[in-house]
């Protein structure tokens, strides 16, 4: 009867130690599951694209001399389509009746530009250009595309206009 | 006496029984153990590698980026994000035909190819400006950086001043 007990407590300190082993190796993988394998990586390239995109993408646009608008860059464009929203006073192109006017050139510049390149890439963009004026805050031209609630990298240029305050270019690059 | 030494000897084959079959399971753990740990240094290697090859993408990719030899440049200041159109048909032409500057720039570029490309006004416009592309290659990283191209001499024939037109830089680097 007393070997009996003696033999079934043994055998309970074994299954304790059986389960201190396995709790011990559940806490090993844990660990290195953890730390190795759902480390977040850190994607210096898509990182630096974004970033560089965002900022180049706007600074290049600006300097863009017009192809067809009296030889003036995409800056004097957008100035003037936001001092005289909507329509804008630049005449680039006339028929006699129908003028093409900077906003509507610019309009037309920008969809080339983007459907050329981040639309055709599949980037997840909004591009704004706002005027503020004391608190008023007025939308001169947008565009987006794709869905974007992940990490941004924004780009922007504030620039004076001759009417309306300050215009604000800003580019965010969605992950 | 005789059953008395059966029996032990009954449970010392037992008990060595008992202890194979622990260091059976043992060695199968300390094996699966083994494995798995391998794998995820594999990956991880891996991913450092590809990490790596992002990292010279982008080195590469600052590197043209702010090359003087392409950059456009007023009154001896360089502009950032603006390449001279001129500047870029005479460096492609240089490392295309003397061996000297193609090892040189091969230390810049290493196993890549940079182009061109106009996006607008004329998107037919393009250049390969450098051109090293391996014959074996396992894994292409590409950058693109938007950019103003300056064409100091206009259109003569349309009768167009010099301008800035708006392209893109397409950086593909190999390993």
């Amino acid at each position: 009867m007393n070997l009996t007990k003696k033999s079934g407590k043994k055998a309970q300190m074994e299954l304790l130690g059986v389960a201190v082993i396995v709790v011990f190796l559940a806490l090993g993988v844990y660990l290195v599951v953890k730390f190795n394998i759902t480390q977040p990586q850190s994607n210096t390239k898509a990182s630096y694209t974004s970033s560089q995109l965002s900022s180049n993408m706007i600074n290049s646009i600006i300097t863009t001399t017009t192809a067809n608008c009296t030889n003036k860059d995409m800056l004097d464009i957008l100035i003037d389509c936001a001092d005289y929203s909507p329509a804008g006073s630049i005449i680039c192109n006339s028929d006699g009746v129908y003028q093409n006017k900077s906003c509507e050139y610019f309009n037309a510049t920008m969809n080339q530009i983007l459907n050329n390149t981040l639309d055709a890439w599949g980037q997840s963009y909004i591009f704004n250009v706002t005027t503020t004026a004391g608190s008023s805050i007025q939308q001169v031209w947008s565009k987006s595309m794709g869905k974007c609630t992940g990490e941004r990298k924004t780009g922007q240029y504030p620039f004076e206009t001759n009417v309306k305050g300050t215009m604000l270019i800003r580019l965010d690059m969605c992950s | 006496m005789k059953l008395a030494k059966t029996l032990k000897k009954t449970k010392a084959q037992v008990r060595m029984t008992e202890t194979i079959a622990i260091l059976f399971v043992f060695f199968i753990l300390l094996i699966f153990g083994f494995i798995f740990y391998s794998k995820v240094e594999v990956r991880n290697m891996q991913l450092q590698g590809s990490q790596i090859q992002d990292q010279k993408a982008v080195e590469v990719a600052e590197i043209f980026s702010f090359l003087p030899e392409i950059q456009c440049s007023k009154e001896n200041i360089p502009a950032h994000n603006c390449i001279d159109i001129m500047k870029i048909d005479a460096f492609s032409s240089l490392i295309e035909n003397k061996p000297e500057y193609q090892q040189y720039y091969y230390d810049q570029f290493l196993r890549s190819r940079i182009t061109v490309n106009e996006s607008y006004p004329d998107s037919s416009v393009s250049f390969v400006v450098y051109d090293q592309v391996p014959d074996k290659w396992t894994k292409k990283s590409s950058t693109q950086i938007p950019v103003a191209i300056y064409n100091a001499t206009g259109d003569p024939t349309a009768g167009r001043l010099p301008y800035y037109a708006f392209g893109i830089v397409y950086i593909d680097y190999y390993s």
